[in-house]
This record gives C-alpha cells, structure tokens and sequence, in this order.
C-alpha cells in the first residue's frame, strides 16, 4: 500500500514541479485510460474465475448497494446543513 | 468512457468464467500491481498538474473546501453507519465509503489492496453511488437546494454528473460541484489506502 501513497505523492509532485515538458501531460490521459482498462479486465476475470465471487455476486451486491445508500444520506445530510449553516440557505 | 469500464470488467467476467486464460490468470496479479502503481502514479501527475481548480478555489474564497470535505465526512459516516446492518470490518467499509462514486478507481483499489470480494464491492458500491446521484439530483436541487444535490455525485461532480447538475441547479451551483468533485477525486486515492490499513 506504501508504494500506492508513493507513486501518488510522486506524479503529484513532478505533475507541480514544471520539470516535466507539457507534452507528457498529453500522454498521461492514455496512460490512465489503458492502465484502468487492463486493472478492470482482470478484475472482471478475478470475479468470473473465482465461483466464491461469481455466486455470490447477489450477496455482494447488496452490501454494495447499501453502504451506497449510507455514504449518499450521509453526504446529503452534512451538505444540506452546511447549506442552512454557512452557505446563508439559498435554494437554488 | 462508462462503456468502455464496464465492457472491460463485463468481457473479463466472461473470458474468467470460460477459464480461457488460464495463463493469465496466473500472472494477472504481477501485471495488475504494476498497472495500478503506473495508473496511480498519471493520476497523481495530472493532479499536480492542474492549475485550474486551485484557482477556482482561491477565487471563491476557502469556504468552499468545506462542501467537498463535508461530502468526504457524510460518505464514511454514512457507510460506518450502515455497516451495522452488514457487519464488514469497519476499514473496509470505510474504504468503499472513500471511493466517492469513483468506481473504477476504488474497485481496482481495493482489489489490490485487499481482495477481489472487497474490489467487487467498491466497484459495484460506486457504480450505484453514480447511478442514485442520477436519479436523486433533480429531486434534491428541488426540495432541500444545490448543495444537498452536489452530495451523492462525490467524485463524480467534476465529470459525469456535472451536466446534470448545471440542468438541475444552475451554473452557479454547477462551478460549486466541479469543485467539489475534483476535491473528492483528489481525495480517493489518499484516503483508500489509508482507510483500509487502519
């Protein structure tokens, strides 16, 4: 997990430093594209490959579905009273 | 984009569930860790490098960081809360919390990071974060203003749900939510890890 927060911390760093010419910047959205592409490949191939995964992709969802619904309400509600709070109530 | 996500998890699931790569599937881990420290790393690069939001920020005025951060506090208060419900340990269910509707990324994450259950979760968590975002922005915007409709779209304020919003609250509300949104994402792949090795 180190080397995740590193390499973050380092493309930030280098991304502000200016060193880098601009031309790079033009690549790294393909990069990112590519990496995602083959990191959710085998994802999907760890999930089809795997049948504690793959029958159980009900159960799994669920969960997701409910922790979804928790970081929503829990977003909505901290936003809404900042809203009444600091941001004078407007509604929009 | 969105096509292009889901096709590749969609067409992994399939080739797996065959087993026609059984080759793959072996070396997959190696490839994966090191496409995740490359992704992470142009991810980084492009955060460093963009000068705009900062200056949209400074031009508002610092209020601003608090909606993003209030998002970012809703949303794992909110999964701690449920998790009562589903029993997961509470880092792991803070950490799918931490993906902010930024599906591809946290999935792919937290599979690294943990394990493909655990991916499969934050994927499909964030997918339906994005998807509710979709269906609750215009009822939001309506009945509690702007701010409550930025909420459920976290991440996703800066990209796919912005034109929404805009449509829904206004452009006022719209340059408050690409704000907030680009705070979020830069937010995702700090605080994932984190979360999840607490």
């Amino acid at each position: 997990m180190w080397s995740i927060v590193g390499a973050l911390l380092l493309g930030i760093i280098l991304g502000r430093s200016g060193l880098l010419p601009e031309k790079i910047f033009t690549w790294t959205e393909k990069i990112t594209v590519i990496g995602l592409i083959i990191l959710l490949f085998t994802m999907g191939l760890g999930i089809g490959g795997d049948p504690q995964v793959f029958n159980n992709l009900d159960s799994l969802g669920l969960q997701a579905f409910v922790l979804a619904s928790g970081s929503i309400l829990g977003s909505i509600l901290i936003a809404w009273f900042l809203q009444k709070r600091y941001f004078g109530g407007e509604k929009k | 984009m969105t096509l292009l996500i889901l096709g590749s998890v969609i067409l992994g699931i399939i080739i797996g569930k065959l087993g026609l790569l059984p080759l793959l599937d072996a070396s997959s881990d190696l490839i994966s860790a090191i496409a995740l420290n490359i992704l992470v790393f142009t991810v980084g690069l492009d955060m460093g490098h963009n000068r705009e939001v900062w200056q949209k920020i400074s031009r508002f005025g610092w209020k601003i960081i608090f909606l993003p951060l209030g998002i970012a506090l809703g949303s794992l208060l909110g999964a701690f809360c449920v998790n009562f419900f589903l029993n997961l340990p509470t880092n792991h269910a803070l950490a799918v919390g931490a993906g902010f509707g930024w599906y591809s990324l946290s999935g792919v994450m937290l599979k690294e990071m943990v394990s493909i259950e655990l991916g499969t979760v934050a994927f499909l968590a964030n997918v339906f974060r994005e998807l509710l975002a979709v269906i609750l922005i215009p009822i939001l915007a309506l009945k509690l203003g702007g701010l409550a409709a930025i909420a459920p779209c976290g991440a996703t304020s800066m990209d796919t749900t912005l034109p929404l919003i805009s449509r829904s609250a206004g452009a006022e509300m719209a340059l408050l939510g690409f704000i907030s949104g680009a705070v979020l994402s830069m937010l995702v792949p700090m605080l994932v890890p984190l979360l999840v090795n607490l």
